[in-house]
C-alpha cells in the first residue's frame, strides 16, 4: 500500500517493455502525474530521450523514435491522439491510458491507425497525483473544477466523474476491491460512494482480486464535516510550507521571498530524491530547526574538509566527493531557505500567539476568555486580516451553539479595523457551509455531557505542545474504525457490511484533505503494525484554497456562480441591517 | 497494480476496418498488385508505406550514440575484472607480481582512454546536431541524450575513480608499513656507536636492502601511475559536470520542463507578432517618407514653374 511505488511501478513497466530510442508524449493531466514519481534524469536513463505534450502541432517528424503515449482518455486527449495517429510523427506506438478506454475511443483509434504503427494499447491505472506514500489527490479544486453544482446536495458532474474515476484508479493501483462506507449526513459522499460501487460491479473482471482475509474499507468523507483542520495554522514542515507558501505538485515557489537566490525562485520537495525532507516532513518548527542545525554543521565539516586541498590525496577525496558535495550543498540551501522564510514569517506575523489561541478555540470550551483574547488580537496591527478573520471563522463553528455568542459584534470589529466586507462575509459562508447543522457529530464535542466529561478528563491528562493539541476528526474515526467500533447508522455501507477490524482502510475526502491529516494517517501507520491506511482528496488544503473553495461553493448554491464576486457584499449587508 | 491490454481488442478492431478500407489499405492481399510492382516503387504504387520506409533513416549521431553505448556494455566488465586483480595484486606472497603489474597496467590505461573517448564522442553528439541543420526538436533530443549518456558515464567514471583510490590507499598503506621498518634498520646503520656492526652485515644483507629499496621506487612509481589516470578521469569528470543536471533540482522536473518549452514557443510567437507589427510600422515609415520626398520635389517644381 503505496501510492508513489505504484505509480513509479506502472510507468517503469511502460518503459521497460519498448527497447531502444523512445519520445514520451503526455497530456495535461497526465504530466502531473508522471512528474511527481519521476525526475526527467531517471526517465532519460531509461532511454527516454523526448517528452512532450501529445497537443503539441509543432512536433516533427522523427521516424527512428519509438513513441510511448501515455495519457488520459478524455475526449481533448484522444482526439490529439487521432490526429497523431492519421499522420504519425514516429517510427512505432505503445498506447498506455491512465484509465478505463471505452470500446468507442478504442474503435476510433483503430480506424485512424491506417499505416499499422500502434504496436500496444494498455491500461496502467496510475490516474492520481501520487503525493506521499499514503497520500494522494486528485488535484480537482474550486473554482476551475466546482464540487457543487446549483445545490448543496448535488455534485457537478464532470467532477464527480473525475472523482470517481480517480479513486476507482487508486484502488485498481493498489489491488483493492473494498466494501464502500459513507458518511451519513454526507449527500454528495453517499453519490460518490454508490458511483464507485457501480463501477466496481461493471468492471466486474478487473477487480477480480486475491481474496484477503478481512475485506479492505473505502471510507468517503465530507470536508463540510470537519471545517476546523484546515482552518488552523499548521507546524509541522510538509503542513507549514503548504499553509504559508503553498506547495503545488511538489513544487514551491519561492519568488516572492525578499533576497531569494535566483536557483531558488522555485525549490522542488520530492521525498523519492530528498532524503532531508522525507525524514522531517512531519517534524514541528522547533525539532526541524534541530535537525536543521545538525544538517549545515555536517555540511560545513564537508565543505571545510575541502577548502584544504593541499596534496594530490586532498584533491582526488575533493573530487571524489564532489558529487556527493554538491548534491548536498544545494540541498542545504534550499532547506535552510525555506525554513529561514518560515520563520521569518512566523516572527512577522505573530503566528505563535495566533496559534496558540487558534489550538484554544479547537480544543477546550473557554468562551469569556477566548472572547477577551480575540478582540485584542483583531485590535492589533501586525497581526494579517486573513489570520483574524480565520480567528473569528474559529470562533463562529465552535460557539455557533452557545446562547451568549458575540460572533456579530466580533465582525462589526473586524470591519472596523479595515477588513475588507468580502472577507467578513466569509464568516456566514462558513457557517453555512459547515455549521453546526451540516456536520454529522460534533467535532468540538462541545453538545452532550458525556462528550464533555470525556474532555475534562483527557484535558487532566496534559498536554505535550500548545501548538498542536487539536487532532483531526479523521483521526478519532480512523481509530474507531480499527476498532471496529464505528457505528454503522452513522457511516453506512452502500452494499453488504462486517464487524472486523479492517486491515487495509482508504479514505477519500470529498472537498479536500489537509498535509495535517496526512501527517496523523502516516502516525498510525507507523504506530499501529498490521492495519494500512491510505488517505486520498479531491485536493490539498490549506486554510486560503479552502476558503477560496468554500466562497465559490456556497456562491454557487445561492445561485451567483456567474459572478461570484457580488453576492458577498449584497448578503451581509443583509447580515448587518 | 492491476494492469490491463487492449491490444487484441485494438487489432481486431484494426482488422475489421482494414477489411472495409480497400484500396487505402497499405497491403492490398492481390496477386495482381505483386505483378505490376517494379522494382522501384513508381508513381502508381507509392503507397505510404515506401514513404515511410524511406524516411526512417536516422540521424548520424545514432551511431555515435550506439557506439558509446556498447562501450557502456564492455566498460563495467573491464572495471570488475581490474577490480579482481587489484584485489590479487595485493595479497602479500613471495612471488613476482611483475607479471600482474603489466596487466594493472594496461587494463587501467584502456579504460582510461574508454573513458576519454567516450566524452570525446558525447561531446560530438550535440554538436553534430547543431552543424547538420538540426531543427528544435531534434536539438532537444540530441541534448537529452547527451545528458544521460553523460551521466552514465559519470557514474561509470565515478566507480572507476573510487577502486583506483582504495587501491592506491592500500598501496600507500603497504609502503609507509614497510618504510617504517626500513627507518628502524637505517637508524640503525647510521648511528655511530653501531659502526662496528656495519661491518657485520655481510653481502646477502646488503643485497636485501638494496633489493627492497628497489621495490619501493617501483610502487612508487605504481603509485604515480595511478594518481595520473585519476586525475586524468577527474578531468573529464569536471567537464562532464556542465552537462549532466543536478537531481532533485527544478531543472530535473518533467512538467517543468514541459512548460518551459511551451514559455519558449509563446515567447518566440510574441516576438514574431511584434516582428511583424515592426516591419508593417517600417513600411508605412517608408510610404511617409516617399510621400514627403515626393511632395518637396513637386514643391520643388511649383517654385521653379513660377520662376
Amino acid at each position: 500500500m503505496d501510492v508513489i511505488k505504484s505509480v513509479q511501478t506502472y510507468i517503469t513497466k511502460m518503459f521497460g517493455e519498448v527497447n531502444g530510442m523512445k519520445v514520451l508524449l503526455l497530456d495535461a493531466d497526465t504530466t502531473p502525474i508522471i512528474s511527481m514519481v519521476m525526475t526527467q534524469s531517471q526517465l532519460l536513463s531509461r532511454e527516454v530521450y523526448l517528452i512532450d505534450r501529445a497537443d503539441n502541432k509543432q512536433r516533427e517528424k522523427l521516424r527512428h523514435l519509438k513513441c510511448i503515449c501515455f495519457l488520459r482518455p478524455t475526449g481533448e486527449s484522444i482526439q490529439a491522439l487521432v490526429e497523431e495517429l492519421r499522420e504519425p510523427c514516429y517510427g512505432d506506438y505503445y498506447l498506455y491510458f491512465s484509465n478505463t478506454l471505452k470500446k468507442s475511443a478504442l474503435e476510433r483509434l483503430a480506424e485512424v491507425d491506417e499505416q499499422e504503427v500502434v504496436r500496444e494499447v494498455q491500461e496502467h491505472y496510475a490516474d492520481f497525483l501520487a503525493v506521499n506514500p499514503d497520500l494522494f489527490s486528485l488535484s480537482l479544486a474550486a473554482p476551475a473544477d466546482p464540487i457543487f453544482s446549483e445545490n448543496s446536495a448535488t455534485w457537478d458532474t464532470r467532477t464527480l466523474t473525475r472523482t470517481a474515476e480517480g479513486v476507482l484508479a487508486a484502488l485498481l493501483a493498489l489491488k483493492k476491491k473494498p466494501l464502500v462506507r459513507y458518511e451519513k449526513t454526507s449527500v454528495l459522499g453517499k453519490k460518490l460512494a454508490a458511483e464507485i460501487v457501480y463501477q466496481i460491479q461493471q468492471e466486474g473482471p478487473l477487480f477480480d482480486f486475491r481474496r484477503t482475509d478481512t475485506p479492505p474499507i473505502l471510507l468517503v468523507m465530507d470536508r463540510r464535516n470537519d471545517p476546523v483542520t484546515p482552518l488552523l495554522n499548521q507546524w509541522t514542515y510538509q503542513a507549514m510550507v503548504h499553509e504559508l507558501i503553498g506547495i503545488q505538485n511538489a513544487r514551491v515557489d519561492l519568488s516572492v521571498v525578499p533576497d531569494v537566490r535566483p536557483e531558488l525562485k522555485e525549490v522542488v520537495l520530492s521525498i523519492d530524491t530528498d532524503p532531508f525532507y522525507k525524514k522531517n516532513m512531519f517534524l514541528n518548527l522547533g525539532d526541524l530547526g534541530m535537525n536543521i542545525k545538525t544538517y549545515v554543521s555536517e555540511y560545513q565539516s564537508k565543505h571545510r574538509s575541502t577548502q584544504s586541498i593541499e596534496s594530490i590525496a586532498d584533491m582526488k577525496k575533493f573530487v571524489e566527493d564532489y558529487p556527493e558535495f554538491r548534491k548536498l550543498s544545494g540541498n542545504v540551501t534550499k532547506h535552510v531557505t525555506l525554513v529561514g522564510e518560515l520563520s521569518r514569517l512566523v516572527g512577522k506575523q505573530g503566528l505563535m500567539e495566533i496559534g496558540e489561541l487558534e489550538q484554544g478555540l479547537a480544543v477546550a470550551e473557554n468562551h469569556a476568555a477566548d472572547l477577551k483574547l480575540l478582540r485584542q488580537m483583531i485590535e492589533r496591527t501586525n497581526i494579517p486580516e486573513d489570520s483574524k478573520v480565520r480567528l473569528v471563522l474559529l470562533y463562529a463553528l465552535r460557539y455557533e451553539r452557545s446562547q451568549s455568542n458575540s460572533i456579530g459584534a466580533l465582525k462589526e470589529l473586524l470591519l472596523r479595523s479595515g477588513v475588507s466586507e468580502k472577507k467578513v462575509g466569509l464568516v456566514d459562508l462558513l457557517l453555512q457551509y459547515a455549521g453546526a447543522d451540516q456536520r454529522v457529530e460534533d467535532i468540538f464535542s462541545n453538545q452532550d455531557v458525556f462528550s464533555r466529561t470525556k474532555k475534562v478528563f483527557e484535558g487532566l491528562k496534559g498536554v505535550e505542545n500548545v501548538y498542536t493539541q487539536h487532532t483531526p476528526r479523521l483521526v478519532q474515526v480512523l481509530q474507531e474504525m480499527m476498532k471496529g467500533k464505528l457505528k454503522d447508522q452513522l457511516y453506512p455501507f452502500v452494499e453488504g457490511g462486517t464487524r472486523d477490524k479492517p486491515q487495509d482502510i482508504i479514505v477519500f475526502m470529498v472537498g479536500g484533505a489537509t498535509y495535517a491529516e496526512a501527517r496523523e494517517v502516516s502516525k498510525l501507520n507507523a504506530s499501529t503494525p498490521g492495519v494500512r491506511i491510505i488517505l486520498g482528496g479531491t485536493t490539498i488544503h490549506n486554510s486560503a484554497s479552502f476558503l477560496r473553495e468554500m466562497s465559490d461553493s456556497v456562491a454557487r448554491w445561492t445561485g451567483k456562480s456567474s459572478d461570484t464576486r457580488s453576492p458577498l457584499p449584497e448578503r451581509l449587508r443583509t447580515v448587518r441591517t | 497494480m492491476a494492469t490491463r491490454s487492449r491490444t487484441l481488442l485494438f487489432l481486431q478492431y484494426r482488422n475489421s476496418f482494414a477489411r472495409v478500407g480497400g484500396p487505402r489499405q497499405p497491403r492490398p492481399p492481390g496477386i495482381d498488385t505483386s505483378e505490376r510492382a517494379g522494382l522501384i516503387a513508381n508513381d502508381i504504387n507509392q503507397n505510404a508505406e515506401t514513404v515511410v520506409e524511406m524516411s526512417v533513416l536516422p540521424p548520424k549521431w545514432v551511431d555515435i550514440v550506439d557506439e558509446v553505448s556498447s562501450a557502456f556494455a564492455y566498460l563495467p566488465g573491464h572495471l570488475t575484472e581490474l577490480e579482481g586483480i587489484h584485489k590479487k595484486h595485493l595479497l602479500p606472497g613471495f612471488d613476482d607480481h611483475l607479471a600482474e603489474e603489466q596487466v594493472i597496467e594496461r587494463l587501467t590505461d584502456s579504460i582510461t582512454s574508454m573513458f576519454r573517448d567516450c566524452e570525446r564522442k558525447i561531446k560530438r553528439v550535440h554538436s553534430e546536431t547543431r552543424s547538420a541543420s538540426g531543427t528544435k526538436q531534434s536539438q532537444i533530443l540530441s541534448k537529452n541524450i547527451q545528458v544521460s549518456l553523460a551521466t552514465k558515464l559519470q557514474d561509470l567514471s565515478n566507480i572507476f575513480r573510487k577502486s583506483q583510490s582504495s587501491y592506491l590507499n592500500k598501496l600507500r598503506g603497504r609502503e609507509t608499513r614497510s618504510k617504517d621498518m626500513f627507518a628502524l634498520e637505517g637508524g640503525q646503520v647510521e648511528s655511530p656507536e653501531d659502526e662496528a656492526l656495519d661491518a657485520v652485515f655481510t653481502d646477502a644483507q646488503l643485497q636485501l636492502v638494496q633489493n627492497n629499496e628497489r621495490a619501493i621506487t617501483e610502487r612508487e612509481k605504481e603509485i604515480n601511475e595511478i594518481v595520473k589516470s585519476l586525475l586524468g578521469v577527474a578531468d573529464i569528470f569536471k567537464e562532464l559536470q556542465t552537462m549532466v543536471i543536478d537531481q532533485g533540482t527544478v531543472l530535473d522536473r518533467i512538467d517543468y520542463n514541459i512548460e518551459q518549452t511551451n514559455v519558449h514557443m509563446e515567447e518566440a510567437h510574441k516576438e514574431l507578432v511584434q516582428g511583424s507589427k515592426y516591419q508593417s510600422k517600417a513600411m508605412g515609415k517608408y510610404c511617409i517618407i516617399l510621400l514627403c520626398v515626393f511632395v518637396f520635389l513637386c514643391l520643388l517644381v511649383l517654385i521653379f514653374k513660377k520662376k
